[in-house]
């Protein structure tokens, strides 16, 4: 599955995408942990997972159109983004 | 009871006198304060039909119980009347501390009446009111303003100004509290009506704490819901609102070339990230917030200098997004002058874009409305940073073009005519702030119902489709924001809520650190004695809604104002993250009614009148 990171977000990745082999389906919740993993050297997945599931650290994205709950599932089609936080306005 | 000074102060500017009177319990009960205590006393001491900027209406400033407590987000107060830009209900509201201060002056809100011909200010200290010649501030920028006040009454007191836009009576003026930091009741043109009456400023000085009544339970509420609160807002610690704006830009929601485009990828160069790494000093906060989603900025470039406060994401989204300005800097001066002058930047930067857009399709005769040619440099081509500050100047001035222009969409449509309209975004008046209906379904019902026009915050739905839940109305999990069913239930319910966090003055940004119905009870219980529920309150918010539209009915508003340009319901964004997406008003405004308990014209039915109480209105 490919998996987008907008900027900022990419900046503290040091990546704007990845790819993850995964069981299909999948959910966000799962993804989240396995780009938990996979990114360990910042705290963005590690604490976006906390505290259940609030987009207080990114928020995610499917098919350039909804935002997600973490138990949402996901298709190998499927393309996910993290976005920075929309917060404020 | 705390949470209150029980007391009222009456400002009568034509006959020149000073009263006050005793705010009662049942009031406090009923109304909390702020936007409720003000709704209720616009209709207890105006008729609808008056001239907004007549002496006959009503300018109140009120605070809530949690001004100037220590519960966090509740530095805020409230500013009501009839606005002279809608024509409708009015009001707006600002954090900082010049509400907490008001509040320490000894009274919970001033109501100006009348008028005067001579340019006065007020001075609110010790539960003593006096009213001062302002001649000689008369026509100073909001800053200078301050700062004169702060000569002659002393470094500690607080003011709150209108400046140059105000005193011309410019219909998107505001009212700023303590100078360079900007802290705004900007929308609806109210400095206009503080202009109308002659006055100045409101200068307040004050120590008086708070009464608190069960001081403990309080402290340990706050306690448990501190550490999520700090957590969960760290993204607008660090960024601030402008933080948003990449994301609002990915998702479809930025106005993009006034509302005309999907997507629009240059606004990194203007995001709050952008801004953290080039100009940014510090953070501000208001009064006992935690948050300090506030940005201060120093800069210094060839549109000016700027030491002060930093553009939010609405400011950078109506000059940036709407007017395709990608240059931060430009955009940072366009604040600072909206700050001097005391104009929205919400309606100034709308304007600047209908224009660019009529430009564009042909639609204006730029000589014929400003009166003289325009220079090469002022054309109002998109991404002209020097047009939007020339446009600026002369919307403060009120000047030339400006004259039009600071008129606001709707009037401005009206003068210019022919094909105007079309690019005029606005609803009941009120410019369209910087979020677009199309990426968010509820905020398609939101803009159409608000009670003063278009704005994304009176419902703050959202919040909900975003990174906020509200379990004691169902909202327990994040909505789609596409959804088009329960619309309608859950918009009144919200904006049910968004009357309260107005009335007790409690920032609505706590609400993503976690703060819901059932903590803002607890808080609100803790500090007055009151014994309200969570079901009491849901009645009270949904009561001060259904006042608000009351008064709007006798203005003449009904079923077809609650409704949206047409480009946003019937042209679906073209690219982008909310591309294709169009929301389905009529349905949900339905569904929206007999949530209500209205009729189909939009009325409160004489059942929903009785049930809130409300038949004496
Ligand atoms: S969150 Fe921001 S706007 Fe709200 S009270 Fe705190 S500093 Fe003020």
């Amino acid at each position: 599955m490919r998996i987008r990171f907008a900027s900022p977000l990419a900046k503290r990745l040091g990546s704007g995408e990845c790819t993850i082999d995964a069981p299909q389906p999948i959910t966000v919740a799962e993804v989240v942990a396995i780009l938990a993993g996979r990114f360990s050297h910042t705290e963005v997945f590690r604490d976006g997972t906390a505290d259940g599931f609030v987009p207080y650290v990114w928020m995610a994205f499917k098919n350039g159109r909804y935002l997600l709950n973490p138990d949402d599932r996901l298709e190998d089609t499927d393309e996910l983004e993290f976005i920075p936080p929309i917060m404020g306005g | 009871m705390g949470g209150y000074n029980n007391k009222l102060a009456y400002v009568n500017l034509t006959a020149n006198t000073v009263s006050w009177r005793m705010l009662t319990r049942e009031e406090c009960r009923t109304w909390i304060g702020g936007s409720g205590l003000g709704a209720k006393l616009l209709c207890e001491h105006s008729s609808p039909g008056i001239d907004p900027l007549g002496p006959d209406n009503p300018l109140i400033f009120t605070t809530g119980p949690m001004t100037g407590s220590f519960i966090p987000g509740a530095g805020r107060h409230q500013v009501v009347t009839k606005s002279p830009l809608t024509g409708i209900y009015g009001e707006a509201d600002a954090g900082g501390k010049w509400g907490t201060v008001l509040k320490a002056s000894g009274y919970d809100g001033i109501i100006i009446l009348g008028q005067t011909t001579r340019p006065v200010y007020l001075y609110v200290h010790d539960g003593i009111v006096e009213i001062f010649d302002a001649s000689a501030l008369w026509g100073l920028d909001i800053y200078d303003t301050d700062a004169a006040l702060k000569n002659l009454h002393g470094p500690d007191v607080t003011v709150a100004a209108i400046g140059p836009a105000g005193e011309q009576q410019v219909l998107m003026a505001t009212i700023v509290t303590e100078g360079r930091k900007a802290h705004t009741a900007g929308r609806g043109g109210l400095g206009a009506v503080m202009g109308s009456k002659g006055l100045k400023a409101i200068v307040v000085a004050g120590d008086r704490p708070v009464p608190v009544h069960d001081r403990q339970r309080l402290e340990r509420s706050i306690e448990a819901l501190a550490a999520t609160i700090e957590k969960r807002t760290a993204a607008l610690q660090e960024f601030g609102t402008a933080g948003g704006i990449t994301g609002f830009e990915r998702i479809g929601d930025m106005p993009v070339k006034n509302w005309s485009q999907g997507s629009w990828p240059a606004v990194e160069k203007i995001s709050g990230q952008t801004m953290s790494a080039t100009m940014k000093t510090g953070r501000s906060k208001c009064q006992s917030c935690p948050v300090g989603c506030r940005r201060t900025v120093k800069n210094k470039s060839r549109y000016g200098s700027v030491d002060g406060a930093g553009p939010e994401y609405e400011t950078l989204g109506m000059f940036g997004g709407a007017c395709l300005i990608d240059d931060l800097e430009a955009i940072t001066q366009a604040n600072e002058l909206c700050n001097r002058y005391g104009i929205d930047t919400i309606s100034t930067g709308a304007a600047i874009a209908f224009l660019m857009d009529l430009y564009e399709k042909g639609f204006v005769d730029l000589e014929k409305l400003h009166g003289a040619p325009i220079a090469p440099g002022h054309l109002p081509v998109w991404g002209n940073a020097e047009a939007m500050l020339w446009l600026i100047h002369a919307i403060g001035r009120r000047e030339g073009i400006g004259r039009v222009l600071g008129q606001g969409v709707r009037r401005a449509a009206e003068i210019i005519g022919g094909r105007a309209h079309e690019c005029a975004f606005h609803v009941k008046g009120l410019e369209m702030p910087a979020h677009d209906p199309r990426a968010f379904n509820s905020m398609a019902l939101g803009y159409a119902t608000s009670n003063r026009g278009a704005c994304h915050l009176q419902g703050g739905s959202y919040f909900f489709e975003k990174a906020a839940t509200m379990p004691e109305i169902g909202i327990t999990k994040i909505l789609d924001r596409f959804r088009t069913d329960n619309q309608g239930d859950i918009q009144a319910r919200l904006q049910d809520i968004m009357c309260l966090m107005d009335s007790m003055k409690l920032c609505k940004f706590l609400l993503y650190g976690g703060v819901n119905l059932t903590v803002i009870t607890e808080w609100l219980n803790c500090l007055t004695g009151f014994d309200y529920t969570v079901e009491e309150m849901l009645t009270i918010g949904e009561r001060i809604f259904n006042l608000k539209r009351l008064y709007n009915i006798r203005c003449g508003i009904g079923r077809a104002d609650d409704t949206l340009p047409r480009h946003i319901l019937e042209e679906p964004r073209p690219d982008g993250g909310a591309a294709g997406n169009l929301p389905p008003l009529a349905a949900m405004l339905q569904e929206y009614y007999q949530a209500r308990g209205w009729d189909g014209d939009g009325r409160p039915s004489p059942d929903t009148l009785a049930r809130l109480e409300l038949c004496e209105y």
